[in-house]
């Protein structure tokens, strides 16, 4: 398919529509969303509402309930009922514990993190498949199709570890994922292409969870992330809690609460923070069994409390503009983007900051869905490819531990990804045989301040002097934002490799077990899927391979490569025909490996097509 | 991908010191749109490799380029010059204005006016390292040895304004906190 649209660009090849689906996965709600007739739009549940509240209820006959329902029993069975499960996605046990959550943890047998409810002990990113899965549920129910692909959005600012959470749970929850999508870039398309706008944008996205920053230019139709920074543990959230402090401090009232208590308290620190983005003026009262009190509380008290997280947002924000080479009043519009910038003071230090009100348009609730669901549309190819593409960055400098404590930075952070960058090291002493790799990610100079991703060891390197190996470490950053590395000694070729699965994340064996444990289909089933499945990539291969012979083929392959190619098609015609998807998987494997060279060669033709002189005026117009 | 060898073929940019920022933003959009992985969303796993491996090389060729310093590095490494990173500056009178400039730095935080001084030394260390530039594009223009050798001087140079720049910009977040 590939090498058809590199042959005849602009002209686009026909095809079914096919089903791919936007989907934010949010700290307080998630939301799906699709594009129709070229307009992208949220899929509503039943009752017509597009958000889904982002709880899980665990009961004990194994039934699951999510949103809404699950929303419900927050007050009433709060240590089986899971809220912004999104703030722990990806954390290890410390960092869990440091979290005001009122659940019991334990840990599993790889040491992540497990919260314990009367359903049993649930992973993080179980319980945000379950999330995934009731959207997936929602999306089908409304199309009446099978979903192709998805989507999904995740904070600028999520580090490794939690963007292969994210990436675990969609597995889990059995949607195929197209791609991990920044929110913030993500809430620029849907608002670029909305207003047809061009020039810089700032998006501010203050969410229930996260707070992210991103500058973007866009020209033509390239949306290029720029910069981008924030907090992946600031928000609304915090703000609430912000509330329950100072409700608890005027009314008296000891710690520790139950967790029934701490949660009704949370609940009337909710209202009041939203009736105060209207009001100035409101009454707190907390009237649940001991807990008795009420008192007054204005806008401005709250405004006062909310300083110095404001403040946090906005030393991000400095940040990113000085890395965007700007100043705030060169960005031409800003976007903000999440709940919590309906909080006035909010919105009133943003405007101060970029010296312009910001724009006002979509529901900052559903622009994040909107602009995944314009992407979802573009990758799976319903779009035009040429009309839009997405060029976004790593948000944390990638390094490794060095002599001392102390790391050097492989991949700084702004770099457009996918990436590929190598560093020189050698060893420290005589006779060394084995180097240790601490792959790091993080701004810190210090092993100790910066988040610790994997850990390997390159062995059996030939016993030199000091400083006399060269060992190539390999950092690969591919475009959902995710990290390998591998290392290798250069005189020997001694090699090791790692695909970094953070330490405290889910093993391929605890995956494949969540996968089971939610999945029951026979056998069978499965095997006949896999084989259509196969089936159809294969006779698109045929196809494909097809048209590029008659269109290149004379040109760019002598009349053996030629034969070379026919003769591999013509097998993976004859595997076709034995229904055996092992098959077919290797003749088109083998077909695969046969036509390579013709592949590359027609990429090298395209580029010095490029490079011909032509500009981008005129590539839009073809 | 054959372009490897020369960042600026792959741009369809004349070699040089001196170069059109718009053109080779221009030229970088271009190639992503043809080459970029999510062009490829529906290919088989080669062609997905290819691809990562494609736009990785043009991201890695575009940054070098767009960098002053690096792509003077870059011209000297064309011109068989490799930049060492560690080796000590023998320019006495380069490091007394050095050690200078990072005195006044350390005064901004003290002193009366702190932002205005602040702007006052990254205009004076704009200045500088412009001088540096036009010094380096004479060296190598000239490009026997002992030029080319001077011209590696002053891209260590550079990076010591680099460096004092990225920490003017680190003491500026201080202070606006």
């Amino acid at each position: 398919m590939a090498l058809l649209q590199i042959s005849e660009p602009g002209q686009p090849v026909e095809h079914e529509h096919r089903i791919a689906v936007g989907i934010d996965l949010g700290t307080t709600h998630s939301l799906v969303a699709i594009v129709v007739n070229g307009e992208p739009q949220t899929l509503t549940d039943s009752e017509n509402r597009p958000l889904l509240p982002s709880v899980v209820h665990f009961s004990e006959n194994r039934v699951v309930e999510v949103g809404y329902q699950a929303q419900q029993k927050l007050t009433s069975d709060p240590l089986n009922t899971i809220a912004s499960v999104k703030r722990l996605l990806g954390k290890n046990m410390a960092e869990l514990q440091e979290q005001r959550t009122p659940y019991a943890l334990s840990t599993s047998e790889s040491g992540s993190p497990l919260i314990r409810t009367i359903a049993g002990d649930k992973s993080p990113v179980e319980i945000s498949a379950e999330i995934l899965k009731q959207l997936g549920t929602r999306a089908e129910q409304n199309l009446g199709d099978k979903l192709e692909g998805a989507v999904i959005t995740v904070p600028a600012y999520f580090d490794d570890a939690q963007r292969q959470a994210t990436k675990d749970a969609a597995q889990i929850a059995g949607i195929p994922l197209l791609r991990l999508l920044n929110e913030p870039t993500a809430a620029a398309v849907a608002y670029g292409l909305d207003q047809g706008a061009e020039g810089s944008i700032a998006v501010y996205d203050l969410g229930g969870g996260t707070f992210d920053i991103s500058i973007l230019s866009l020209e033509k139709g390239v949306f290029q992330v720029l910069s981008t920074g924030g907090d992946s543990a600031l928000g609304g959230d915090d703000f609430d809690h912000l509330l329950s402090e100072w409700v608890l401090q005027e009314s008296g009232y000891e710690l520790p609460l139950t967790p029934q208590q701490s949660r009704v308290l949370l609940q009337v620190s909710r209202n009041a923070k939203e009736q105060l983005s209207e009001q100035e003026e409101i009454t707190v009262e907390l009237n649940t069994g001991k807990l008795q009190w009420q008192g007054q509380l204005n806008r401005a008290q709250f405004d006062e409390m909310l300083q110095p997280l404001i403040k946090r947002t906005l030393r991000a924000t400095r940040k990113a503009v000085r890395d965007a080479n700007m100043s705030p009043e060169q960005v031409q519009d800003v976007v903000l983007v999440g709940g919590s910038t309906r909080v006035p003071a909010v919105r009133a230090a943003v405007e101060d900051f970029f010296g312009q009100s910001p724009k006002q348009g979509i529901d900052p609730d559903r622009v994040v869905a909107l602009g995944a669901a314009i992407q979802a549309d573009t990758l799976i190819g319903n779009r035009s490819g040429d009309e839009m593409l997405l060029l976004d960055v790593n948000p944390l400098s990638l390094g490794i531990e060095i002599m001392g404590g102390m790391v050097e930075k492989i991949v700084p952070r702004n770099s457009t990804i996918p990436i590929n960058r190598a560093q020189e090291f050698t060893t420290y002493k005589d006779g060394q045989t084995a180097m240790a790799v601490h792959v790091l990610q993080g701004e810190r100079e210090m092993v100790k301040d910066c988040r610790s991703l994997a850990r390997f060891e390159l062995r059996g390197i030939p016993p030199m002097t000091a400083g006399a190996a060269k060992i190539q470490v390999s950092f690969k950053v591919d475009a959902d934002g995710l990290l390998s590395v591998s290392a290798r000694e250069t005189s020997s070729s001694v090699e090791s490799s790692v695909e970094v699965k953070p330490s405290y994340g889910l093993s391929e064996n605890e995956i494949t077990g969540m996968l089971q444990d939610s999945f029951a289909h026979a056998e069978e089933d499965k095997q006949a899927r896999s084989l259509r499945e196969v089936e159809v990539e294969a006779s698109g291969l045929l196809d494909t391979l097809n048209a590029a012979l008659k269109a290149d083929g004379d040109a760019l392959l002598s009349t053996t490569e030629q034969q070379q190619i026919a003769a591999a098609m013509d097998e993976l015609t004859l595997a076709l025909k034995s229904e055996d998807t092992k098959k077919v998987t290797n003749a088109m494997e083998y077909l695969n490996h046969q036509s390579s060279g013709f592949a590359q060669k027609r990429m090298d033709h395209s580029i010095r097509e490029a490079l011909a002189g032509r500009d981008l005026n005129e590539v839009e117009r073809t | 991908m054959n372009n490897a060898d020369n960042y600026f073929k792959l741009f369809g940019i004349e070699p040089g010191f001196e170069l059109d920022q718009s053109a080779l933003l221009n030229q970088y959009r271009v190639l992503q749109k043809q080459l970029h992985p999510d062009r490829f969303v529906q290919a088989d796993d080669h062609q997905k490799l290819l691809a990562v491996q494609n736009t990785a090389l043009v991201n890695e060729a575009y940054q070098t380029l767009k960098d002053p310093t690096s792509r003077a590095e870059y011209l000297l490494l064309q011109a068989g010059k490799e930049t060492p990173n560690d080796t000590t500056i023998q320019d006495s009178v380069f490091l007394i204005s050095q050690m200078e400039l990072r005195e006044n730095m350390a005064d901004i935080a003290e002193g009366s006016c702190p932002e205005a001084q602040l702007e006052k030394l990254r205009a004076e260390v704009d200045q500088l390292s412009d001088d540096i530039k036009e010094e380096f594009v004479q060296h190598l223009n000239k490009g026997c040895e002992a030029e080319l050798k001077q011209a590696v001087s002053c891209v260590q140079k550079l990076k010591f304004y680099d460096k004092l720049v990225a920490e003017l910009n680190h003491l500026e977040e201080q202070l606006f906190d």
